[in-house]
This record gives structure tokens, C-alpha cells and sequence, in this order.
């Protein structure tokens, strides 16, 4: 009896001490010292490329950062990447804060005002420098043409956006009314892909947004967009480009880089990636259905006021 | 040690060794779950923010970034920090306050829970790589989970997680344990020692019983209830004291005839030296009245007178010279002797009390009875001894008949009385040593047995065949060639 017991105690101890071993390492460590101030360093010669909220900044930084991991390595210097609304943006262009952007048309027509900023390059999509704006509805919606959408909730995009603004205000001044008097409700998503998921998920009527995002979105994320339908299709509009300072130096070696993406076997795939054929010098025409509509809708909103 | 004690004792380690075991076990079983338990809070929690901080930080909106950190600390009490490192592993925003402590900088700055450039674009879902440490610092163990956010291209979340409610909640078990061993350990003590006392009350009374038995009290029992091994030992002490007590009794009674022999002894020794004293004053008398005899003047009645004392002085001659020739010492010797004369001889000793006993006597003796070799002193005293026997038994006007005849080669002697006889159960025993049936001071009860031995000296044998109240026969056989 008394050698069971031992036995007992011995497999107990062993046991125990075997439980002891798996503890985790501790650290032992002080709070109350206080650490000497660290500043994030910032390279000197870095380019900044800003990016206007065309999308979320999470998915603009997911859509961007191969395009910009690759030039920053043809050019040999560090790319420090900013985000932002667009007039964010546009004042940090306008300030020389930024270098590089890429922007909605909208943005574009509203900086040349300015005279600071130059087109660099813009992407040709299904080979045109174009895009639209579609106005889309839920799935299930019985809205089926732009009429059905008096008295609705409709989202914005940014009040800087052509996709996302000018144009269905557009649309709206041209039946005479204000779109604070036409739609129920309006808000501002600051993103085409907010104003995706907003009309996704039934927090509103309908919502106008960038055809390249929705076609990009529909691949990327078909749960999200097959939950909407397009209703209407805008006529074709000057795709959103890449500008630059005019007093950035580097401005012909970057647009160098931009033109021969096409060229080179990383580059296509980025291209690919992106859903851009290539990248061309655009004509600063191609901008000029936007502006002609920026000025009707000015006037028509005069009118209606 | 009392066996109180030892069992107490061992009851104590037993409850305590166990309960230390169970606590251990269950200390580190609880404080597990806990702790995979808060790690999964934290991580649901640093996962979340880590999606949240994502936007924040990208427009560099550093006042929301601070706001988001502060309430998710503020919400949940056992957060002690959170802080957001950027992809240089400085620290971006943290609820620190003052200053970064510089321990928790040196501590996190070794890890990375993936490399800027490096990593892939999306995260995959549910398997972000997340590091946890523990950090022992001055309000307690912290866990530091480190997640990544998107995927570490944008730097790391750090969430401290204060230890203190797995400290608090196991403190607060493992305490609830100590006072129910306790309490086990009190009333295991408590039911011990009444259960040992019942027990070992028993045991005592055992002892005592024992120690009474050593100091000579035969008569002790015990009285024990219980049937398990304290009962047996009990049964079997008083079975034990009662064999001890009746072998006592005979012992005594032994004691008191040894006392009787040694007595008879003595007198025996003492009838000796008397006989000797009246044998020599007694020749004289003989000669005196031999020499009065002699002379012829002497006639008619005094004549007839001084016949009568010789004749009563010849008897006394006799029957001292019969005495002092008993008594006497003597070596086994032995020479040719007549049975039948030697049974008349043992008869003269006791001729007074056959005719007290009125005894009728029956006398067959075989006149062809060849002499045999033999001690007749020895045989003659087994003689004397049974046929005193059978007087002790006859009652008045009893009979006794002593027969002689050959037999093969051995001669046969039988006495036969029709006195009160030998009880069945003392048959067996009455050649034992010290057996008698008679009164203190009547008999010794070595008699048969001395008889037993001479005959077996003689390569013969005795044999005794007896009835209650109907009379005994004994038989003695005797070797006629040695």
C-alpha cells in the first residue's frame, strides 16, 4: 500500500513539473520610464503621390500600392503615399505639398483654375481614355429609370466628384429642380465604393458612382455588386488622369515610366491588375463635356434658385 | 506514537497532498482557459480595431486614430493600453499619455509581425500572423498581443491585456479550495478521532484485560460487541483465559497434593526411624519374655499371660520389619518370587480394614503358578495400591475377589470389587500423574501411575475397566520368561 502511495505522488510530482515547463516566457519590463521621442523618418527625396478618394483609402492603397512600389523602384526614390478627400488633395497640389496625384476628372477640371497643376498621363480603359457614371439601385428595387427616383435618398460622392456628383446633379437641374428639393434625402459617401455599399445594403434609394470602380468591384468583390443594378449610364466623360506639380522635376521621367508600363513584363501585370490597357498623354480635351456640364449646372442652379 | 496520531497524521497528509494536487491542477487548468479566453477578447478586439485603424491612418486623421484607441481602452476594463506603431515601429498614437514607457518600446521593438514591402496585399482571412507576450511590469502581467494592420504595411496594433482578472478569479477559486480542504481536513480529524477513540476504547479494554491476566487474575473476560478484528481478538483472548484458568485450577490442585506427597514423605521417613526406635527396645522385650518363657516354673495363667504378649510382641515385630522393609530405600532388584505369596503378604498389611469394611473377600488363586524374576518389594507396593484403591471404593460389606492363573507365558492377576467405580471421563486419566478423584489429604494420585511405571518395568501391563456405581476390574499381566 505504502509503495502505491508513493507511486501516486511520484506521478503527481511528475506531472505537476511537466505542467510547470510549458509556461510562456515572461518580459520584465518598466512603464513608468518614459522613451526618448522618435519621429517616423521621412525620406528627404521622397516623391509624394497623393490620391483622391476615388475609392476608400483602404482599397485606394490596395489598388495603387504595386503601381506605385514599381516606380518608385524605377526611379530609385521613396514614394510617400497620401490620401484624402478631394479638395484635401487638391489644396496639397496646389500648396506643391504633393507631386504627384491621382484624381477624379471632376477634381482635374476644378484644379485647372488654379494653373498649377499639369495632366501627366491617363489610362486608356477598353482602349478610350473614358468612363461613366452609372446610377445604380438595389437589386430588388422597383426603380427602373432616373424619373422614379423623385422623392428617393440618393448618395453622393464628393461634392468634387463628376461621377459621383456632377452628373446626376446635372440630371437633376436639367428637369429644374435643386437635387435638395428632388431627392428625400441626399448624403455624401466621400467614396465610390462607400456609395456601392451603401445602395448594397439598402441604406439608400440609389447612388451614382464611377463605372471603372464598379466594373473593378464587380470582379473584386461580385457578392457586394451583384447586389445592385444600373439604371442608367452617363455618356462618356475624360477618364480621371495623374497630374502633376508644374514644378515637379522629375515629372518627364516619371511620365516616361507611365508610358512604358505597357512595355515591360511587371508592368503589364500591374496593368493587368488595374484593368488599364496602358497609360497614354491624354488631350486636355477630353475634359471639356465635364466643364461644359459644370457650368450648366451653375447656371441651372442660379435659375432654379 | 499513539496510533491516534499516526492516523491522524496520515489522514492529513492524504487530504492535504490530494488537495494541493487538486488545487495545483485546477489553478493551472482555470488560469489556462483564461488566459486562451482573454487572448481570444484581445485578439477579437485587436482584430477589429486593426480593420478600423486602417482608413484613420491612411489619411493620417491621427485625432480619430487617438479616439478610437482611448474608448476601446476605456470600454474594456481589463485593456491597460493600446498603442499603434507605425512601419518604423515608432509609436504612432498610444493612451499612454506623457510618454511612451520606454520598457514597453525596447519590449515590442523585436518584433514584427510582418515585414512592409514584403508582405502580400490582402490579408488572408483569419490567419494573420499575431504575436503574445507577457510582460511582468509593475501593475501586473500585461499581455501584449501584437496584430498587424493590413498586414503589417501600415505597422502594428498592440493591446495590453491586464492579467489581474485571471489573478483575481483563480486567487478567488483556489481560495474557496484551501478553506474546503480545511473544513474537510477539520472534520476528517474530528470523525477520525471519534472512530479511533471507539476503536482503540475496545483495544484498551484488551490491554487491560491482558494486564490484569499478568497479575495472576484468571477470571478476566472481555466484553466486546464489535465483529470485526478487535471482536476476534477479543473471542479469542477469552477463549485463551479460560483454558488459562481452568489449567490454573489444576495446577493448584497439583500444588496442594505435591505439598500432600512431599508431606506423606516426610512422614513416611519419620514412621522409618520410629520403627527402628520401637525395633530395638522391642527385642529386648522379645528376649525378656522368651527368657521368662523359659523357665518352667512359670505356669497356668501367667504362663498363658507372657504366650499371649509374645505372641502380640511378634506381631508387632512383624508388621515393623514389614514397615522399616517398605520404607526402606531400595535399588530395582530382582530375584525369583511367588505372586500368590506376595498377594497374601499385601493382604496381612491390609487385613484391619477388610474386616472394618466387613469386605467379603474371594480368593482364586492358581496353585501352578511358576515363581517369577521380579522386584517383589515393586510388586508387591502395585498390589497394595490396587487392592487399597478398591477398599477406598467398597462401602461396607462390599466384595472383593483376586484370581491368579497363567496365561501363555504371562501370569494374570485380576481384582475385581463392586465398589462405586471410576466415572467414563476420569478412565482415561487415572495412570496421569497427580489424578485423583479422592479428598485432599486421601490421596496424592500417584499411586496408579507409579504402579503403571513399575509394571512397565516388568515389561507387563496394567489395564483398568470400570463402570459407575457397578465396581472396576483391573488386570495386571505379568512376563513369566525373563
Amino acid at each position: 500500500m505504502n509503495k502505491k502511495l508513493i507511486l501516486y505522488f511520484l506521478v503527481l510530482a511528475i506531472i505537476n513539473f511537466s505542467n510547470c515547463n510549458k509556461k510562456k516566457e515572461v518580459k520584465n519590463i518598466n512603464l513608468s520610464e518614459p522613451a526618448e521621442k522618435i519621429e517616423t523618418k521621412i525620406p528627404q527625396d521622397a516623391i509624394n503621390v497623393g490620391i483622391g478618394a476615388i475609392v476608400s483609402p483602404k482599397e485606394g492603397f490596395l489598388y495603387y500600392k504595386e503601381l506605385l512600389d514599381y516606380i518608385s523602384k524605377k526611379i530609385s526614390k521613396p514614394i510617400v503615399l497620401k490620401q484624402g478627400r478631394y479638395e484635401e488633395i487638391n489644396r496639397l497640389l496646389k500648396s506643391n505639398q504633393i507631386d504627384l496625384a491621382f484624381i477624379c476628372s471632376g477634381a482635374y477640371v476644378e484644379l485647372q483654375k488654379a494653373a498649377q497643376v499639369e495632366l501627366l498621363v491617363a489610362p486608356l480603359v477598353n482602349n478610350k481614355p473614358e468612363y461613366y457614371s452609372y446610377i445604380i439601385v438595389h437589386r430588388d428595387s422597383e426603380i427602373e429609370n432616373f424619373s422614379d427616383l423623385k422623392g428617393k435618398s440618393f448618395a453622393f460622392v464628393d461634392p468634387l466628384s463628376n461621377s459621383g456628383y456632377l452628373f446626376p446633379v446635372y440630371l437633376v437641374a436639367k428637369k429644374g429642380k435643386t437635387y435638395q428639393n428632388y431627392f428625400s434625402r441626399t448624403i455624401f459617401t466621400y467614396s465610390h465604393d462607400n456609395s456601392i455599399i451603401a445602395v448594397a445594403e439598402k441604406l439608400i434609394d440609389a447612388a451614382a458612382v464611377d463605372s471603372l470602380i464598379y466594373n473593378w468591384l464587380s470582379e473584386t468583390n461580385p457578392e457586394l455588386v451583384s447586389k445592385t443594378k444600373i439604371i442608367l449610364t452617363s455618356p462618356p466623360f475624360g477618364i480621371p488622369p495623374v497630374v502633376v506639380h508644374k514644378n515637379f522635376n522629375l515629372k518627364k521621367e516619371i511620365k516616361k515610366i507611365f508610358l512604358e508600363l505597357d512595355k515591360e513584363d511587371e508592368g503589364k501585370k500591374i496593368l493587368a491588375k488595374l484593368r488599364i490597357d496602358k497609360f497614354i498623354s491624354p488631350d486636355d480635351k477630353i475634359y471639356d463635356f465635364i466643364r461644359e456640364m459644370k457650368i450648366k449646372v451653375n447656371e441651372l442652379q442660379r435659375l432654379n434658385e | 506514537m499513539k496510533i491516534h496520531t499516526k492516523i491522524i497524521l496520515l489522514l492529513i497528509i492524504v487530504i492535504f497532498s490530494l488537495g494541493f494536487s487538486v488545487i495545483f491542477f485546477v489553478k493551472e487548468f482555470i488560469s489556462g482557459r483564461l488566459s486562451a479566453e482573454l487572448d481570444e477578447m484581445g485578439l477579437c478586439i485587436a482584430r477589429n480595431l486593426a480593420s478600423n485603424c486602417i482608413e484613420p491612418i491612411l489619411v493620417e486623421d491621427l485625432v480619430k486614430l487617438q479616439k478610437m484607441i482611448s474608448d476601446t481602452k476605456q470600454l474594456e476594463k481589463h485593456i491597460v493600453y493600446v498603442f499603434i506603431l507605425d512601419t518604423q515601429s515608432v509609436p504612432v498614437v498610444h493612451t499612454f499619455g506623457d510618454y511612451f514607457p520606454k520598457g514597453l518600446a525596447d519590449a515590442v521593438s523585436g518584433i514584427k509581425t510582418a515585414v512592409g514591402a514584403l508582405a502580400p496585399y490582402n490579408e488572408p482571412k483569419g490567419s494573420t500572423p499575431y504575436q503574445i507576450q507577457i510582460l511582468s511590469t509593475e501593475q501586473g502581467l500585461i499581455r501584449d498581443i501584437a496584430f498587424p494592420i493590413l498586414n503589417g504595411r501600415l505597422g502594428t496594433l498592440h493591446l495590453g491585456i491586464s492579467e489581474k482578472y485571471i489573478q483575481e478569479i483563480v486567487s478567488a477559486i483556489v481560495n474557496r479550495l484551501i478553506l474546503i480542504i480545511c473544513i474537510i481536513t477539520v472534520m476528517g480529524i474530528v470523525l477520525t478521532y471519534f472512530f479511533a477513540n471507539r476503536t482503540l476504547s475496545e483495544l484498551k479494554k484488551v490491554i487491560k484485560s491482558i494486564k490484569k491476566i499478568g497479575e495472576g487474575d484468571f477470571s478476566q473476560r472481555i466484553n466486546v460487541k464489535s465483529k470485526d478484528e478487535i471482536g476476534l481478538l477479543a473471542k479469542t483472548f477469552n477463549e485463551m483465559a479460560e483454558k488459562l484458568e481452568n489449567t490454573n485450577i489444576q495446577l493448584k490442585n497439583a500444588q496442594t497434593q505435591l505439598i500432600q506427597t512431599a508431606k506423606m514423605a516426610t512422614v513416611g521417613q519419620f514412621a522409618a526411624g520410629v520403627a527402628h526406635e520401637i525395633n530395638n527396645p522391642l527385642a529386648g522385650i522379645l528376649n525378656c519374655v522368651r527368657s521368662l518363657l523359659a523357665d518352667p516354673e512359670i505356669k497356668g495363667q501367667k504362663r498363658g499371660y507372657l504366650e499371649l504378649t509374645l505372641k502380640g510382641l511378634l506381631r508387632i515385630e512383624n508388621t515393623i520389619k514389614q514397615i522399616l522393609s517398605f520404607s526402606s530405600k531400595h535399588e530395582f532388584k530382582v530375584m525369583l518370587a511367588d505372586v500368590n505369596q506376595l498377594i497374601k503378604e499385601s493382604l496381612e498389611f491390609v487385613k484391619h480394614r477388610l474386616t472394618e469394611q466387613k469386605v467379603v473377600l474371594e480368593l482364586n488363586l492358581s496353585e501352578s503358578l511358576p515363581k517369577i524374576l521380579c522386584d517383589p518389594y515393586k510388586i508387591q507396593q502395585v498390589f497394595l495400591n490396587i487392592i487399597s484403591n478398591a477398599l477406598d471404593a467398597l462401602t461396607v460389606g462390599g466384595k472383593l475377589s483376586i484370581s491368579t492363573a497363567m496365561i501363555d507365558k504371562n501370569i494374570e492377576i485380576i481384582f475385581i470389587d463392586n465398589g462405586k467405580g471410576i466415572k467414563e471421563e476420569h478412565l482415561d486419566k487415572v495412570f496421569d500423574p497427580f489424578f485423583t478423584t479422592k479428598e485432599v489429604g486421601k490421596g496424592v494420585g500417584l499411586g496408579l501411575s507409579i504402579s503403571y511405571s513399575i509394571i512397565q518395568q516388568h515389561k507387563g501391563t496394567i489395564s483398568i475397566k470400570s463402570k459407575e456405581n457397578q465396581g472396576t476390574t483391573v488386570v495386571i499381566r505379568l512376563p513369566v520368561n525373563n
